[in-house]
């Protein structure tokens, strides 16, 4: 019994601890850029409209082909590339030894690929709130 | 209790946004769900809010007589079969005698508006329950896209399991639907125009499919009583032809995440008029539920439940059961095909058609 109710709260709770730790993540590798800070704030919460709309492999690949050396968006990868490696995921996660996340997610089956969705959309909801409420809006 | 009971359809024809206010989900503006289920819904409050603002839209007051009528449509029509002195004047027993009844500025009520506060529930003054109740509309087809064919309608099992048992409170139970549905997962009818070499595309994902006839029967049953085949209804050849082909019953897990997942998300702005841009913050996103989805509640009728048999009105009868079937009849009559359900109004949002299963 015990277990089990570590396995539920871990679930929302470990998603929640490294959503927070990407946002404070986002803050120290732009710090003292506000500008990049508020794309990253901003990216955050546009990228799961854009899963929900276009599907997990157009806007991973959207977001692959945005990212530059050290903008936000490529920063966001590897954030997402992160945690579908760390053991924060249900059902699905991506092994160490995969190189690209959007090259895995696309080789998955119908099943897998809709499990991974849901965990980045699950992911992804924590980080849109953080994002929210650390990176200050400046007037 | 209820003593009689109906089922009927809802059909979106244009998108639909019961929306659920403010949530911490990824969409500023979600639509309302099942708790346990996620399966989108249609609270029971707004959808009776939006059925009686249909009938007493079909007032209109007659300023120079000081009396409401009744449009003179085919709604009301067919109403008028039903309930032939449905434009008398209202009168009611004070203090033993019998006066007009009247709204607040003088204009003469007729026995329209007393059978709408016997079955709705009265707005003000003597408080006593309506005669109808409706449930919270549950989902019953959802529209997604297909590879092949524009696009399919899914359901699954444990919602078809749940279409029957509602049946069956309606005391319909028909043989079309007396099977075990868990054995249908990832069926569609014959000669469906959707496969490709035994798999259909829907938005990205694939499914591995078999066709069946007891699908091709439950397909042919629901477009039967969706789309029927009256002379009025007759635009819906198309739609109906389409349900009888274009359905896949998915496992309850995949319906569960295409409800979840493909929904119309719809981003909206507010524009600044004097600059022209984006006002500050004025951004958000909208959920809503595609047109062609199909959902159906029921609509229960018990006695009029007012003291005085002459409060009754056109709604009287003899026995429990016949008050019942007469708020049934009243409704059933008098309801609009067309409802508007919903935000967003007056942006085309939320008009969905009723057809009542016969």
């Amino acid at each position: 019994m015990a277990e089990k109710e570590s396995f539920i709260t871990k679930l929302e709770k470990g998603r929640a601890e490294f959503a927070y730790r990407c946002v404070e993540e986002a803050k120290q590798t732009f710090q003292g850029e506000s500008k990049k800070q508020k794309e990253y704030k901003s990216y955050v919460k546009k990228i799961p409209s854009m899963v929900l709309s276009n599907g997990l492999g157009q806007t991973l690949a959207f977001v692959k082909a945005k990212s530059k050396k050290e903008n936000a968006y490529d920063l966001i990868y590897k954030q997402l590339t992160e945690y579908m490696k760390s053991n924060h995921t249900t059902r699905i996660s991506m092994q160490q030894s995969e190189a690209d996340l959007v090259k895995w997610v696309i080789s998955c089956n119908s099943q897998d690929y809709r499990y991974i969705t849901q965990e980045i959309l699950a992911f992804l909801q924590w980080l849109k709130r953080f994002a929210e409420g650390l990176i200050e809006e400046e007037e | 209790m209820f003593k009689k009971i109906k089922l009927f359809f809802i059909i979106a024809e244009t998108p639909l946004h019961p929306g659920s206010g403010g949530e911490l989900g990824l969409v500023d503006l979600p639509i309302q769900r099942e708790r346990y289920t996620d399966f989108p819904k249609i609270e029971a409050s707004g959808l009776k809010g939006c059925i009686r603002e249909a009938f007493e839209s079909q007032l209109t007051l007659d300023k120079q007589n000081k009396q409401y009528r009744l449009l003179n449509n085919e709604v009301i029509g067919c109403l008028k079969k039903e309930f032939k002195n449905i434009e008398e004047i209202w009168r009611e027993k004070k203090n033993g005698k019998e006066v007009e009844n009247t709204d607040r500025d003088g204009n003469k009520l007729i026995l329209y508006q007393q059978a709408i506060n016997n079955i709705f529930g009265p707005e003000d003054g003597e408080a006593h329950a309506g005669a109808l109740a409706f449930t919270d509309a549950r989902i019953l087809l959802f529209p997604v896209k297909s590879l092949k064919g524009v696009f399919a309608w899914i359901t699954c099992p444990m919602v078809l399991e749940r279409f029957k048992e509602d049946l069956r409170l309606a005391r319909e139970i028909p043989n079309e639907l007396n099977i075990d549905f868990s054995t249908l997962e990832n069926t569609l009818p014959q000669q469906t125009n959707i496969c490709i070499e035994s798999k259909v595309v829907l938005e990205e994902y694939t499914f591995e499919v078999r066709e069946s006839e007891t699908t091709s029967k439950i397909a042919e049953f629901l477009s039967e009583k969706i789309f029927p085949d009256t002379n009025t209804n007759a635009p819906y050849k198309f739609w109906r032809k389409k349900l009888e082909k274009d359905l896949v019953i998915l496992s309850n897990d995949d319906f569960t995440q295409f409800v979840k997942t493909s929904t119309e998300i719809i981003t909206r702005t507010k524009i600044d008029n004097k600059t022209g841009t984006v006002a500050s913050g004025a951004l958000w996103t909208e959920e809503y539920l595609p047109q062609d989805t199909i959902l159906y509640s029921l609509a229960m009728a018990s006695p009029v439940r007012v003291e005085k048999e002459e409060a009754k009105g056109v709604l009287k009868g003899n026995t429990p059961e016949e008050e019942a079937k007469k708020v049934l009849e009243f409704f059933e009559s008098g309801c609009p095909e067309v409802l508007q359900i919903g935000g967003n109004q007056t942006i085309g949002k939320g008009l969905v058609r009723i057809q009542i299963f016969k």
